[in-house]
Parts: structure tokens; C-alpha cells; sequence
């Protein structure tokens, strides 16, 4: 597990240096912060409002950062020959894998940190009230941004940068349009279709009351599952590939 | 691990092990968080959904609208419609990404209105019907206004006129509430010609709808209120 | 070739590697070779003749079509590889790492501690060049700086082989003299290097033993000095305003060459004493004498002469 702590680390050191990262970590801050002042016609915009909006302005910020540091990692190392040396220690393929995986979703996780904590704190003092259920929809998107990494990194064991690209963006089609293509919990196929809808939680928490304890286990057992076999597949696609 | 990850056949069925999980767990959340209901407009809206892809503007406001429906029809589906105030800014958003969609301009117009902002919601409900001159759902919803609200009773009067010229109606109910509306307003001007009209046409309309049976299927979300 | 088993730090036995559908395009059609624990061996090759296939496959970073890999009389695995260091061909590092990151990254997945890699990391980069630099991010670093921290992350983990492609590569000459430098000391301390290069005079001055390949085949191996030695001759290299050499001598003399008042030439060993001799009666100032070799690179273009790869094969023991 040391090696892939190491990998892991190196890419957390390798990702937060990344001018990428802040100018869009940057352009999020700045949005969140101008959500106050929307058009409303002059009746105000409510708590509700804001959180549905700062969720979503985080929603996408996390989907561009999670391409943006997966996409091309594991290609460009192929082709820079950057993991040679590497991979000619006692480095196991499913290692590097899994240990840039982790490394990408360790540093999602600071961004999404710092992506709550700006949307928090605009937040409390606008509407006078803490809105503690954010950060339910934050860890919802933090896990689904890891699973986007994982798709990522797996298809790029395989592929070059521009397909990883269209492949993800059809993955995140594919998996949310469960409701789309089979309507309801009346169609047989409904349980059994592979979706993200699971992290979609902004309705709750920025309309309701958020979601139970319950609920989150559930969610992160979907991450759980989604990350871990597609980890696997990336895994087992890298292990044949000759770099 | 290496032994896991050494036989393909134990890999894939560690993966398929793990997607099962992750089936498991999203049939649990579904079953922990109501989903928003679905309505009769959001079901229209989601049906046309691919053919809205080769109009990205118009499509992300059916998108905005069809969310702004579920919204209203669970988390607030105890609120009168002029206190839905949460939907204002998609509202906004909706009617400068597709101006032919015309609801957002009726439901808008009045919370604004009964908000204070009288004049904004004036502007907005003649900028629907600028918009959509021969929707008669927005001539009567800006003729309401002028004449509840405005003592421009010339106004009012206009764009009643207007709804009984070359409009289009969503369907009888739509019509027969719209007529209704605009009864008081000609007979507060003493207008005797369009009075009798209007009367003669909720006389007719009401046989037709009574006759085709519409009135049940207007209540498109069940709860036994007229929608609108 | 073979040898006693535990004498041998590499060995790679029909090593073979296909490209395409059908296996029609081999990288490397048939490459054994053997290298001795403490040496320096050398792998020569123009372009395209393997040598970098058969370091991968020996590395675990190609699959290899067919042949067996040994190292340090295991088959290769990688837990053999954590005794391994590797330099590849034009190193590329992130290059928003330190040097000192660099290191760090290299030696915990080598299974050394942080602070293991930290207490080494300083005089390691003395070592190669960098002192002082633990802190510069490699997006900073030169070309042949690049190459230098390359080999230090190679160095890191005390390896008992080193794996080096083309360490020369980006270097000036000072640097290629520190390199060769380098080799020699951790052939010394008892490490074993593996050279690929196709710097020939590199591989000349450090290495013990060369393996030549060429088109996927192995097409010579052996000691240097075996292989370029041609036998019976000696290089006599003199300085004189003469126009001739002196009669005696001329009669002997094959491969002259002549440049201002200096002429270089061979005559038989047996003659080498008298022929002395008589240049020094003469007034000739001797500058050198050498047993005549041919050089490398004429070896190299004889070989890539040949009609088959694998035709003009020499084993040089």
C-alpha cells in the first residue's frame, strides 16, 4: 500500500501545482460569490435559491477539475515515458492505477473543501442562516467527480486524451438518464440500470431538508462500487498494454 | 491483490461483484429520497427532449422549466403559486433563453405583482405578449393585471379585446377560464356588444367541454385544483 | 555464452517481441545475452536494432512475444525489480516536482522511508551533479540536468543493477565524462550496469564486455578488446620534418596516414623493437605506441554491412 501512497502523493503534488486547478477553483469563487446578486426582479432571492445554484456552479467546477486532472494523466506519462521508471521498480500496474486515481480524488477532495467552504461561508451571513445541508450535496459531487476520475483514468490506460474526453462526457450522459429513458420505479429495468443519479442530491438539500444518514451510506456505496470496478478495468486494461 | 488482479476471471467477477454493490446501493438511496414528481408538462418536455438538442437555448430553458415544475409539484406543492418565490431567477433565465415559452411569463408576472413590484410585473407580462402576440393565455394574463391592479381600465379593455381576436388557445378549459376573466372588464367599461359575446361563448364552451368530458382531465396532477 | 549460474547479475535467453496482428513486424527477433555480476556491459545498436525493446521487455514494461528474463538468478518479477535502477532514453520527470520530490517518489516506491530518501537525497545529487538543487522544481532543469536527476532517482535505492539508456543523451562533455566516471564507481562498489548507447566511444571507455544487436538478432558480443583487437599489428605514431620514413622501415609499414609532420602508421609486432629503432636513430620524436585495433565505429559499419542480420554474428570470448 506504500507504493500507491507514494503514487497517490506524488500526484496530489504533482495536480495541486497545476495553474488549472485555481483558475478554476478561482472562476468558482468568484461565482459563488456573485450568486447573491442575480436577477430577481427585485422580490430576492432566497436560501433555496442560492443553494441550488451554488451547488450547481460546484457541480460543474468539480466535473472540469476531474477531467482536467485525469484525462490526459496516465497517456501523457506514457508518452513523456515519466512512469518508466516507475513502473520498472517494484511497482505493480494495478498499483500505479489505483495510486493515481487516488491521488486525483485526494485532491478533489481539497478542492471540494475549498469549493464548501466558499459557498458555506458566502452562505451564512446572505441568508442568516447556517446551511450545514451543503455539504451533503458537496460530498455527493466530490463522490461523483471521483467517479468520473476512475472512468477517466480506466479508459486512459487504453486510450489517448480526446477520446478519454468524448468517452466521459457519454459516460456522464449515459448515467443520468435513467429517469429519461425508463420514466419511473414502475419500469422493471429501473434498479438494474448502472446510474449517477444517486449523488444528484441538490434538490433535497437546496429545497428540502437534505438527506438522512441512511441515505449517505447508500451513496457511498455506489461510489464504492462504480469506483472500484472501474479501477479494476483500468487496472486490467494497463496491465497489457506495452508502454 | 497481485493474485486478484492476476486471473482475469476473478477480476471480472470482482468487478461485477462491485457493480452489484453499486446496484444495491442507488436501489436503496432511491428508495430513501422521494424522486420530484413527474407532471404531465414535465413528461411533454422530456418526451421532446431530443428533438430540443438541436436548439441547445431552447432546450436548456425546457430543461430549467421541466425542473422548476417538479420542484413545485413536491417541495412546494403546499404554497400558493404567487409565493413560489425560489423560482424567479430560472423564471428570469427561462424567458431570455426561449421567449416563446410562454407560462414562465404568466407565473412570473404575478408573484411579482403580488410582491410589490407591480411595475416589473407589468413590464414582464407585456413583454410575453409582445413576445407571443397571439397567445391568449398572456393577453388575458396582462388584461388581469391592468384591470385588478391598474386603473388603466382603457388598457385592460385592449387586450381583452385582443383575446377574443386571432389567438390560440391551449384547449377549451384555457379558453373558458380565459373568457371568464375577461368578462368583468367589459362589464366594468359597459361594453353591451362584447358582453353578450363573451357570455354566448362560456355558454358554448361550457357545452363542449361538458360534452368531450375535459373537465377531469385539466386536473393534470390529481389534486383536484385547476392547474394555473 | 553461458556461464556459472551465479556469475551472471542479467541473463535474457530468445528474447523475442512481435508488433501487429500477426506478429509480422518484430522489434526483436532473437536476442540472448549475459551480463556478468560487477560489470559493465555495453548494448550496442544503430536505431531500430532493439536495444530499447529488449531493456523493456528485461524491465517488465513490455510483454515480452517469447524469451526468458533473469536477474539476480531470479526470473524477473517485481520484487526482483526493487533491487533494479532505470534510466530511460531522455528521461521526462513532472515537471512540477523538486528534485527532492523526484527522489522521494522514487524511493518510497522503491520501499525506502521518507526519511531514508531525505538522509540520502543531498549527497546523491552532489553525486550526479545537482548540488544544491533538492528544491528546484524540474520544470527548471535543463536538458543535462534532467539527465542527471534521472540518474540519481536510478541511484536512489542502492540498486545492485542499473539499467542506463542512453545516459549520455543531453549531455556536454564534461557531463558525459562524469557519467562514465559514475559507472565506473558503482561498478566498483560492486553494482552491475547495463549500457545501452549507441555512443560508441562512451561504451569503449567504461565498458567490459559489449553486446552488439542489430535488426532484432544479436549480431556480436564479447570483450571489447577481442572483438576490435586485430592481432599482429601495432599503431606507431611519430613526428618529423622528413619528407620519407626511413627506407628500412617503409618496407613494413601498411595504413599510413600523413598529416603536417606527423604520420601514423602499423608495421608487424615482431618488427616493433627495430623499427624503433631506427626512427629514433633518425631523429624522429615517437609519440605513441599502441597495439593496433580497429575503431568501433568501422566495426559498426562492417556490420550493418552485411546482407542478414544475424549472418555475420561474432562471439568474442
Amino acid at each position: 500500500m506504500h507504493r500507491v501512497l507514494a503514487v497517490a502523493q506524488a500526484v496530489v503534488s504533482d495536480a495541486i501545482r497545476r495553474r488549472i486547478v485555481w483558475v478554476v477553483a478561482l472562476f468558482a469563487l468568484v461565482l459563488a460569490g456573485a450568486i447573491p446578486m442575480l436577477p430577481s426582479y427585485g422580490v430576492g432571492v432566497e436560501g433555496a435559491v442560492y443553494r441550488e445554484i451554488a451547488l450547481a456552479m460546484t457541480y460543474v467546477a468539480a466535473m472540469v477539475v476531474a477531467l482536467v486532472l485525469s484525462v490526459a494523466r496516465i497517456p501523457t506519462e506514457i508518452e513523456r515515458r515519466t512512469l518508466y521508471s516507475a513502473l520498472a521498480r517494484e511497482v505493480r500496474r494495478w498499483e500505479y492505477v489505483f495510486g493515481t486515481w487516488l491521488g486525483i480524488f485526494i485532491t478533489l477532495g481539497a478542492v471540494m473543501i475549498a469549493f464548501g467552504a466558499v459557498i458555506f461561508g458566502v452562505g451564512w451571513p446572505v441568508y442568516h442562516e447556517p446551511m450545514w445541508q451543503l455539504w451533503e450535496g458537496v460530498l455527493a459531487i466530490w463522490l461523483e467527480a471521483g467517479v468520473i476520475a476512475a472512468f477517466c483514468v480506466a479508459v486512459s490506460t487504453v486510450s489517448v486524451p480526446a477520446v478519454v474526453s468524448v468517452a466521459a462526457l457519454a459516460f456522464l450522459f449515459v448515467t443520468h438518464v435513467r429517469t429519461g429513458l425508463l420514466g419511473g420505479p414502475e419500469n422493471p429495468m429501473w434498479h438494474f440500470y448502472p446510474s449517477l443519479d444517486a449523488f444528484n442530491i441538490i434538490a433535497p438539500v437546496a429545497h428540502g431538508s437534505g438527506v438522512s444518514l441512511a441515505y449517505l451510506r447508500s451513496m457511498v456505496a455506489v461510489f464504492v462500487g462504480w469506483a472500484g470496478a472501474l479501477v479494476i478495468l483500468g487496472a486490467l486494461g494497463f496491465a497489457r498494454r506495452d508502454l | 491483490m497481485d493474485a486478484l488482479l492476476g486471473s482475469r476471471v476473478i477480476s471480472g467477477m470482482l468487478v461485477i461483484a462491485l457493480l452489484a454493490f453499486m446496484l444495491v446501493g442507488q436501489a436503496a438511496a432511491d428508495a430513501l429520497v422521494p424522486m420530484t414528481e413527474k407532471t404531465a408538462t414535465g413528461r411533454s418536455v422530456e418526451r421532446a427532449g431530443f428533438a430540443y438538442l438541436t436548439g441547445v437555448r431552447t432546450f436548456a430553458a425546457a430543461v430549467m422549466w421541466n425542473r422548476l415544475d417538479g420542484l413545485f409539484h413536491t417541495y412546494y406543492s403546499g404554497l400558493p403559486l404567487d409565493e413560489q418565490i425560489y423560482m424567479m431567477p430560472t423564471l428570469n433565465m427561462v424567458t431570455l433563453l426561449d421567449p416563446q415559452l410562454t407560462q414562465p411569463y404568466y407565473v412570473a408576472s404575478w408573484i411579482l405583482a403580488n410582491h410589490g413590484e407591480l411595475d416589473e410585473g407589468l413590464a414582464l407580462a407585456k413583454r410575453g405578449v409582445e413576445n407571443n402576440p397571439s397567445a391568449g393565455l398572456l393577453r388575458v394574463n396582462y388584461a388581469q393585471l391592468l384591470f385588478l391592479l391598474t386603473p388603466d381600465l382603457d388598457a385592460a379593455e385592449e387586450q381583452a379585446e385582443a383575446a377574443l381576436g386571432d389567438v390560440v388557445w391551449m384547449d377549451l378549459l384555457e379558453q373558458h377560464d380565459s373568457y371568464a376573466v375577461i368578462l368583468p372588464i367589459f362589464k366594468k367599461t359597459g361594453n353591451d356588444a362584447r358582453i353578450d359575446y363573451v357570455t354566448n361563448e362560456l355558454s358554448r364552451l361550457d357545452a363542449e367541454i361538458d360534452r368531450l368530458g375535459l373537465g377531469v382531465e385539466h386536473d393534470d396532477d390529481h389534486d383536484h385544483d385547476h392547474e394555473h | 555464452m553461458d556461464g556459472p549460474e551465479d556469475s551472471a547479475a542479467i541473463r535474457i535467453l530468445g528474447a523475442a517481441k512481435h508488433y501487429g496482428a500477426r506478429g509480422t513486424s518484430p522489434a526483436v527477433a532473437d536476442v540472448s545475452l549475459r551480463v556478468t555480476s560487477g560489470s559493465i556491459h555495453g548494448l550496442l545498436g544503430p536505431n531500430g536494432a532493439g536495444k530499447t525493446t529488449t531493456l523493456k521487455m528485461l524491465l517488465g514494461l513490455v510483454r515480452p512475444t517469447a524469451g526468458r528474463f533473469e536477474m539476480l538468478g531470479e526470473p524477473v518479477s517485481p520484487r526482483v525489480r526493487a533491487r533494479v535502477g532505470f534510466l530511460p532514453e531522455q528521461p521526462y520527470f513532472p515537471p512540477l516536482l523538486t528534485a527532492k520530490e523526484l527522489l522521494l517518489l522514487h524511493g518510497r516506491l522503491s520501499g525506502m522511508s521518507k526519511d531514508e530518501v531525505l538522509g540520502r537525497a543531498s549527497d546523491l545529487l552532489a553525486r550526479v551533479g545537482l548540488e544544491g538543487k533538492e528544491g528546484v522544481r524540474l520544470a527548471k532543469f535543463s536538458r543535462g540536468m534532467l539527465q542527471r536527476a534521472g540518474i540519481a532517482q536510478a541511484l536512489i535505492a542502492s540498486p545492485e543493477v542499473i539499467v542506463l539508456d542512453e545516459p549520455a543523451s543531453g549531455l556536454d562533455p564534461v557531463g558525459q565524462r562524469d557519467v562514465r566516471n559514475l559507472m565506473a564507481e558503482l561498478a566498483s562498489e560492486g553494482a552491475t550496469v547495463l549500457l545501452s548507447s549507441h555512443q560508441l566511444s562512451e561504451v569503449e571507455a567504461v565498458c567490459d564486455e559489449v553486446t552488439i544487436l542489430n535488426r532484432g538478432y544479436v549480431a556480436a558480443e564479447g570483450r571489447i578488446d577481442d572483438l576490435l583487437g586485430v592481432s599482429g599489428r601495432t599503431s606507431i605514431r611519430v613526428r618529423g620534418d622528413r619528407a620519407a620514413l626511413p627506407a628500412e622501415i617503409q618496407s613494413l609499414m601498411e595504413d599510413v596516414a600523413v598529416a603536417g609532420s606527423v604520420w601514423i602508421f602499423s608495421i608487424p609486432d615482431t618488427s616493433v623493437r627495430a623499427a624503433i629503432d631506427i626512427l629514433d636513430d633518425n631523429g624522429w620524436t615517437i609519440e605513441s605506441v599502441v597495439p593496433k585495433r580497429e575503431s568501433l565505429e568501422d566495426y559498426f559499419a562492417q556490420m550493418l554491412a552485411s546482407p542478414t542480420p544475424s549472418a555475420g554474428k561474432q562471439v568474442a570470448t
